[in-house]
């Protein structure tokens, strides 16, 4: 194409270019992730590109061009730098040209202008923030459309939020505490008799700031999820989706179970989750660590959260009370009067320090990023996305750590046969490198000063990855050995930071298998009989605080003492050790910290049993705390004494082999220059998940590869006969995009003109990411009715003798048919009776129709994203195989003789999975509802389980009786999950890990 | 880094530079966005055709569009075919060469290999003026601007157009599918083929 200053006749050559179009099989590069990024990053230039974001390049290009950049108008707006990116739209920093007034202005992006649900809601927040102006709310100064942009400016608060408070001093003093909870009901209070529900108060939409006379006061951000208490406000329109608005943490019960009905007293009880949090460092349902975030909110829905004063002792009575009854479960018994809230919160607030712990606190606006970081004063979105949350979801959690413990004698390692030294197991990241690094000279770690520390905290929630190559965490990043796939003979820090390993006295590395290329994993031994390998760091860049974090994988748990990691600063040490003894019981793995110069005190020492199978040992050291986690837990923490000692000690990696008989392998090192929490250690671990995960799009080949190895990592075989002689194929973890692209959608049009099919495939869209986190099992055929026959004994298939269309399978044998004519619910009543055979645990509770889900490990229909992702077995195309080839693989109409056919006649697909596409519709778990893809594209989605609740079920794949389009793998139908139809079977799944 | 296209001219350009470019120099933040999702592919691929990696070529790849916003007043339309597109090549050449020479100069054996392969296989690529694989960067091009306009037409109209454009079938073939007549169907097609006209060469 042409430059646009070309002439006609240039056109011309276009035009003729038109006809080899329809041949072109796309350009490559335009696929992969790398330009994807590009793309946006580009896009996301034209706004930021005066900021000195790469000092070099900037300087460049300022002394070739000797200008600045134009920058963009946005009405009388200039926008001068990009905050961040909000629930609603991005937010820039801008200047009201006439006025000469430095505002915050929202902007819905480009890429969102289509979808209306956030379109209404940014009109909605415009319309909302308009009626109000009060001291501790952000106000709203203007707003409008123009160019077709929708934008809102709002005052520029220069101040620290909550959480970043809560960063730098947890817990806060009580008068702190409440003063800001006070100054917050304030503002609450004004903004209900304006008639504006906040609902989504939490630390980071809370800010202090100083006014103009730099007293600290607190700023309420983003009413943006408010909606209009009016009776005839639209208000249905936004909660009809019945998404839940809020972050769970949070959140009010009644919020959590329906975003409808919620009224003001939703905002007291985020108040006083808030404040609970600001004075013990959790939420109140927070305090009972060992049940997950959502069975927490389940809980809640049934009970009053426990005392405050259960977490915190030194709480005067009438504070406990009050905060107490701002978090009680039903609405009615909470205190009905944000003033009498602050009222009474005020004898609690005397003699606060807000104004030191403002001076005090670090504001991000002093840290070299400069604008950039301000993110966190503006945006919502740098700190915790507001939720939608799937209540299903804690249901389907896999098998725990005593489960796995279980079946230890299973799991195998043929990749290293060594003679067992140390061997390494390394991912060679997608990209080269998976860290979406920066310029190494622009991180400030080899510079020698320290990282502002305001820097870490909230930049490791910018990390939370949407994708695996946009998992960023290299400002706080010291070393990342993934194996160099330039140099087969080197562990290269791949960190930017060049903190490579030293050669190791006699030893060398050597690859056991070939070089390997980027993206595929290698192993690698050690082969060494010294000590460990060494890491001579510039001592300036390791600071007291620092994670240590890596995979570690026993071959056979046989093993003694060895010392992985030896860490010094000039004031203490630890050491990570792994004991057990020569047999195959587990062992343990013992933290040591402790000072050289006083070694002969006995040192603190955290110590947690592992078993045979992988885990993600994870150290953080914070301060004089050390915290041991296992698998993203905590499992134990000391403090430790940190007698200054003599500087010298260089950090040690390795093991240090002692006896024979050790065999390790140990993934992916990382080290962090500050201590990572919990939350932040789950996400690690979860992008981590050896070996690799199926990342679509694949080739065939490629699928073969990761499923071998998953099955040898499993300890399963890559396809398993179960009792009823059901064929399971081992599907991987991975990820897919799910749903129907436009490139799809344009095909579909010109496939199926059917203006009523159209809206259909829009169910599909948009495509989004999703993972599916574990391996399982999926059967392999749909089921057969001689299977269904066996568990459930009796037959329903309208093509079978007894059926109603007998006459079309007169004297066939039809066991080898699919089953038909079943509904949702006989489809799980299936799964729990297949289950019970074969003695696992059910996976469903089933009473009448009300399905409660389990945690079993039996037979379960496959979700909606599991059916997908199986069906699609790494390709990304419309099926599963070649356009052309449906009469090798699938039953349509065209190819079916108008009547099921007995299953696995056709070409299986990568995974081994027969007749995805076709011969019978498949019932999947999930409620369908068609909003279901436009609420979780925004983000990578994890194990997506569909909606809570609805009438309908989903069902996948086409059937004989449909044409092409509708066994596309992205196809999407649903009824009700009575219906039976001669059309309709179901195919099971299970969990890897049962015997 | 020395500025080898069009530094001197500055003048005066903006005004008559037409269509895209114009908008560009008028700051009209769509069409940038417009700007990038046409062109951005076709700068990465040349990074990666210059044996990048993926990360490195989408590095480079923002570097070369930071230089293009600076310098987008610079061009100047010469009435030369696919001129802005040589432009651009340009400044990628420049950046490239540019890291190129950063690699030479950083310690480390890593960036030696790095360097090693550059010096090999690309040094040719870089020593051309025109841009690489013209005719795949042009087929490119085309079908992203037609992704960009798709959604302006109805749905027949723009049946009309692909089937008959792309897929080469009769306008009475064409016709008697969608229940349109002969003459409509290649209205249809002329409609979508002066907005693609428009969009290009704006």
């Amino acid at each position: 194409m042409t430059a646009p200053d070309d002439s006609a006749e240039e056109f011309d050559r276009e035009l003729s270019l038109l006809g080899e179009l329809s041949q072109w099989e796309g350009d490559p590069f335009e696929l992969e992730a790398g330009c994807i990024e590009s793309v946006s990053k580009v896009r996301s230039l034209s706004t930021k590109h005066d900021e000195a974001e790469d000092v070099d390049v900037a300087t460049d290009i300022r002394d070739a061009v000797g200008d600045l950049l134009p920058s963009l108008k946005i009405g009388p707006y200039r926008l001068l730098g990009h905050l961040g990116q909000g629930g609603m739209g991005r937010v820039f920093k801008a200047r009201h040209e006439r006025l000469d007034r430095i505002v915050a202005l929202k902007v819905l992006t480009a890429a969102k202008q289509k979808r209306s649900a956030i379109k209404r809601r940014f009109r909605r927040e415009m319309k909302a923030l308009g009626k109000i102006s009060h001291p501790n709310i952000v106000a709203a100064t203007d707003g409008g459309i123009r160019d077709g942009i929708q934008f809102l400016a709002m005052e520029l608060v220069d101040g620290v939020t909550f959480s970043q408070l809560l960063r730098y001093c947890r817990p806060l003093a009580i008068p702190d505490a409440c003063e800001l909870a006070r100054q917050t009901a304030i503002g609450l209070a004004a903004a209900h008799e304006a008639g504006l529900i906040h609902r989504d108060i939490k630390p980071s939409n809370l800010m202090l700031a100083p006014d103009h006379e730099g007293a600290p006061v607190v700023k309420i951000l983003d009413l943006g999820l408010a909606s209009i208490c009016e009776p005839n406000a639209d208000r249905d329109e936004l909660t009809a989706t019945g998404q839940v608005i809020g972050t769970l943490e949070f959140m009010s019960p009644e919020q959590g179970l329906n975003s409808r009905d919620v009224d003001y007293r939703a905002d007291i009880y985020s108040l006083g989750a808030t404040l609970t949090k600001l004075l013990c460092g959790r939420t109140p349902n927070n305090a009972d660590a060992n049940r997950t975030a959502v069975e927490r909110a389940v809980a809640l829905t049934t009970q009053d959260a426990p005392s405050i004063s259960t977490m915190r002792d030194d709480l005067p009575p009438q504070l406990v009370a009050l905060i107490d009854q701002m978090v009680r479960r039903l609405p009615e018994q909470r205190p009905a009067d944000l003033n009498e809230i602050a009222t009474r919160l005020q004898p609690f607030a005397q003699n606060h320090q807000l104004a030191e712990l403002l001076i005090a606190c670090p504001k991000p606006s002093l840290s070299s990023t400069g604008p950039i970081s301000e993110v966190e004063r503006i945006g919502p979105a740098s700190d915790v996305h507001p939720v939608t949350v799937s209540l299903h979801r804690s249901q389907f959690q896999w098998p725990d750590r005593a489960d796995r413990q279980a079946t230890v004698g299973l799991r195998r390692w043929p990749f290293i046969l060594a003679i067992p030294l140390v061997a390494l197991l390394a991912w060679v990241g997608l990209v080269g490198n998976p860290f979406d690094r920066v310029d190494p000279r622009a991180a400030p770690l080899s510079g020698g000063e320290s990282p502002a520390p305001t820097q870490s905290p909230e930049t490791s929630q910018e990390a939370v990855p949407k994708d695996w190559t946009a998992w960023n965490l290299s400002t706080n990043l010291i070393t990342y050995w993934p194996i160099d796939a330039g140099d087969e003979n080197r562990l290269a820090d791949r960190s930017g930071n060049g903190h490579d390993v030293d050669d190791v006295l006699n030893g060398r590395l050597t690859l056991r298998d070939a070089a390997p290329l980027p993206g595929d994993r290698a192993s690698l031994d050690i082969v060494s009989t010294a000590g460990p390998i060494a890491v001579n760091p510039d001592r300036t860049v390791l600071d007291d605080e620092m994670t240590v974090a890596f995979w570690i994988k026993r071959k056979h748990f046989v093993f003694d003492v060895l010392p992985i990691l030896r860490y010094a600063t000039p004031t203490c040490v630890f050491s990570i050790s792994m004991t057990g003894n020569t047999s195959p019981r587990p062992g343990e793995i013992v933290i040591e910290g402790f000072s050289e110069s006083v070694q002969d005190s006995s040192p603190p020492a955290l110590k947690s049993n592992i078993d045979a199978f992988w885990h993600h040992i994870a150290v953080a050291k914070d301060g004089t705390e050390l915290r041991l986690y296992v698998d993203g837990r905590l499992v134990d923490h000391a403090v430790f004494d940190d007698t200054p000692r003599r500087d010298d000690v260089s950090l040690l990696v390795g093991a240090q082999v002692q006896r024979k008989r050790v065999s390790i392998l140990m993934d992916e090192f990382i080290l962090l220059d500050r201590a990572l929490d919990v939350d932040e250690i789950a996400y690690v671990t979860q992008h981590r998940l050896p070996p690799k995960p199926l990342l679509a799009p694949l080739s065939q080949p490629e699928v073969h590869k990761i499923r071998r190895q998953w099955a040898s990592h499993l300890g399963v075989d890559e396809s398993t006969n179960n009792s009823i002689g059901m064929m399971l194929c081992l599907v991987p973890a991975g990820e897919f995009t799910r749903g129907t692209g436009p490139d799809e959608l344009e095909q579909l049009a010109v496939q199926d003109k059917r203006k009523n099919m159209r809206d259909r495939y829009l169910t599909e869209t948009p495509a989004h990411r999703v993972r599916v986190p574990l391996p399982i099992y999926v059967g392999a055929m749909e089921v057969t009715q001689s299977q269904y026959k066996a568990v459930m004994g009796e037959n329903p298939a309208s093509f079978s003798a007894a059926g109603e269309k007998r006459q079309r399978v007169d004297g066939m044998d039809t066991g080898d048919y699919p089953v038909e004519s079943v509904s949702w619910f006989d489809a799980i009543e299936f799964c729990n009776r297949l289950s019970k055979q074969e003695g696992l645990n059910p996976c469903y509770d089933i009473r009448g129709v009300e399905i409660k889900v389990l945690q079993g490990n039996g037979y379960r229909l496959p979700t909606e994203a599991e059916w997908e992702y199986a069906c699609r077995a790494g390709t990304d195309t419309p099926w599963s195989y070649g356009e052309q080839d449906f009469r090798q693989s699938s039953w349509v109409v065209a190819n079916a003789q108008e009547q099921p056919q007995p299953v696995a006649q056709l070409a299986p697909n990568a995974l081994g999975l027969y007749d995805m596409h076709g011969n019978v519709f498949e019932w999947c778990f999930d409620f369908f509802d068609q909003a279901t893809y436009t609420e979780c594209c925004a983000d990578l989605g994890i194990d997506p389980t569909g909606p809570d609740t609805g009438t309908r079920r989903v069902f996948r794949g086409g059937s004989w009786w449909q044409r092409r389009p509708n066994s596309r793998s992205a196809f999407r139908g649903h009824h009700f999950p009575h219906f039976q139809s001669h059309e309709h079977g179901f195919r099971v799944v299970r969990q890897i890990g049962s015997p | 880094m020395s500025t080898s296209v069009n530094a001197g001219d500055s003048t005066g350009s903006a005004a008559t530079a037409s269509g895209l470019v114009g908008q560009l120099c008028d700051q009209d933040p769509q069409a940038w966005a417009r700007f990038a999702d046409l062109y951005t592919p076709m700068v990465y691929r040349w990074s990666r055709r210059a044996n990048l990696q993926m990360a490195e070529a989408r590095d480079l790849t923002v570097e070369v569009f930071r230089v293009v916003s600076t310098r987008l007043s610079t061009f100047t339309p010469t009435g030369v075919t696919g001129s802005f597109r040589a432009w651009l090549w340009e400044i990628n050449r420049q950046v490239l060469r540019r890291h190129f020479e950063r690699l030479q100069t950083e310690p480390g054996d890593q960036a030696e290999s790095t360097a090693d392969v550059w010096r090999c296989n690309v040094a040719e690529m870089l020593r051309c003026d025109v841009p690489p694989d013209e005719e795949e960067v042009r087929k490119g091009l085309v079908f992203r601007t037609l992704r960009m306009i798709r959604d302006d037409f109805e749905e027949t109209t723009w049946q009309a157009f692909w089937r008959t454009t792309i897929e080469n079938q009769s306008a009475t073939d064409v016709g008697r599918d969608l229940a349109m007549t002969a003459t409509a169907v290649r209205q249809a097609k002329y409609r979508v083929l002066c907005r693609m006209r428009e969009e290009m060469m704006e």
